[in-house]
């Protein structure tokens, strides 16, 4: 169920209200600039993907019945816009991050920097590799931290189930990281 | 991560990060020694330290992103004025019958269309499908549960692989094959209802020559359910034969007691008088269960029994 002043605020911007979307900005920005930002990787990117994920979400208002979780509602849009951005990626961004790991003039930190970000490449792959229930469960709970209680609420199951899901994602994870080569 | 049913319980409640120190104690003395618990374990914390590394955005850049919004949206420099947002009609609360009518035709045409194009049924999402299967199966129901069950499982095979691992193949809204370990949830749950199914012998002796191999208590009182309501006397007697090996079992104990007084078939009855009195069982339990038959003309059962326990 909708949190009822979660549901005000949404009949606010439904009705057209600039202030009311502007606070459900700022409530939710956090949230889901840390969700796209953990499948583009980087600041800017994430940023625009945030960008995108707030004009479908007033675009959407309307279809916002109130019945289900408003945060649920808000993450299917960040997770689908996000794919969105990974499917728009050209391969003229994989060329660029190529010739840059390929170059011999890269500072330490850049190296550390591209180490890491090959690293969530990595871990971001797999995870979309997943069916859909269980990289909802491990993004809800690493990238969106969210609490057990949060967590179960969304996908509408015992705290002991919410557990037992995220054990058998984890474990679904490891071994499709194991597949592509790569031991976590 | 076979054997470690105990271990993936502290998993879960270390997952959640609410479990108890002296359990986290025996869950890392554990994975010291478990390669499979220790990965599970280590990706949990990558994936925290992945998360936690993470650059947060600054306010100002917040900012920037809410008035890049605004401006898309039509709303900038009307946010002090509380003055409506003018959103395109289309997205409007009173467009919404438009909508309806549109996605009604859509509907209707689009489901013309595939009933005209697709030769058969529409084809169920096999991971969907699994995936309900095995969250069913984890849910721990007890053995009166299974008929609740909203999948009926039929026509079960158990092709062996490697090691413990299977491939389970059955009916349920249709036949899949779900790699999996025999110590598994879903593995159990299929192999319980191949035994309790009564629609099928050849897959409850299947069921049972797999169980027998991997023992553990609902198998066992899966087992016993057999062995006491099973209409085929064949059936009755491998579940009594198998569950011979576990006569210490005060449950499995009465199991066979039971099936001695009860049981329709002589050949069951002597069979489990054999099997209670070669495992040390006291003889006055033995000589009870033999006394509650009514059919007080059971010469063989009471022949036996002399031969066994020298009295009758």
């Amino acid at each position: 169920m909708t949190d009822p002043r979660e549901k005000a605020l949404m009949d606010e911007v439904s009705a057209g209200s600039a202030g009311a979307f502007e606070q459900l900005m700022k409530t939710y920005q956090g949230i889901v600039y840390r969700t796209c930002l953990f499948y583009t990787g980087n600041r800017e990117d994430a940023l625009d993907v945030t960008q995108e994920v707030f004009v479908k979400v007033f675009e959407r208002s309307g279809s916002f019945r109130g019945s289900g979780s408003f945060k649920g509602w808000l993450l299917r849009i960040t997770h689908n816009e996000s794919l969105n951005w990974i499917r728009s990626r050209t391969r003229h961004g994989d060329h660029d991050r190529l010739t840059a790991a390929n170059s011999p003039e890269l500072e330490p930190r850049q190296e550390a920097d591209l180490v890491q970000s090959e690293n969530r490449d990595r871990l971001a792959e797999a995870l979309l590799s997943l069916n859909p229930k269980h990289r909802k469960a491990l993004t809800l709970r690493y990238f969106e931290r969210m609490s057990i209680s949060e967590i179960s609420s969304l996908l509408g199951c015992t705290p002991g189930t919410t557990k037992n899901i995220l054990f058998r994602s984890l474990r679904r994870l490891h071994e499709r990281l194991a597949l592509d080569g790569g031991e976590p | 991560m076979s054997g470690c049913e105990h271990f993936e319980h502290l998993i879960e409640e270390y997952l959640g990060g609410d479990i108890l120190s002296g359990d986290l104690d025996e869950l890392e003395r554990h994975a010291r020694s478990c390669p499979e618990c220790r990965k599970i374990m280590d990706l949990h914390r990558e994936l925290i330290d992945t998360s936690e590394g993470f650059p947060e955005a600054t306010e100002e850049e917040f900012a920037a992103m809410r008035s890049a919004v605004l401006r898309r949206i039509g709303a900038e420099g009307k946010r002090g004025k509380a003055e409506p947002l003018r959103k395109p009609w289309l997205f409007l609360p009173a467009a919404r019958p438009v909508y309806f009518l549109a996605f009604t035709v859509l509907l209707v045409a689009v489901g013309f269309l595939i009933g005209r194009i697709s030769p058969g049924a529409r084809d169920f999402d096999d991971d969907l499908l699994v995936e309900e299967v095995i969250r069913q199966a984890s849910l721990g129901r007890g053995l009166e549960g299974y008929w609740e069950s909203p999948f009926t499982y039929s026509n079960v095979n158990i092709r062996r692989q490697d090691g413990r691992d299977v491939i389970l193949s059955f009916d349920v809204t249709r036949r899949v094959d779900v790699p999996t370990n025999l110590d598994s949830p879903l593995a159990r749950e299929v192999l319980i209802y191949a035994m309790i199914d009564p629609s099928n012998m050849g897959s409850r002796f299947e069921a049972m020559a797999v169980a027998e191999r991997s023992m553990d208590e609902k198998l066992k009182e899966a087992l016993v359910f057999v062995l006491l309501n099973d209409p085929s006397m064949p059936v009755r007697l491998k579940s009594l034969d198998i569950l011979s090996a576990h006569a210490s079992d005060p449950a499995v104990q009465n199991a066979l007691l039971t099936s001695l007084s009860q049981d329709p078939s002589v050949q069951v009855r002597l069979l489990a008088l054999q099997y209670l009195a070669s495992r040390d069982v006291a003889p006055e339990l033995i000589r009870r269960a033999i006394a509650e038959r009514q059919d007080r003309t059971d010469r063989a059962v009471l022949h036996l029994a002399t031969e066994l326990m020298g009295e009758s």
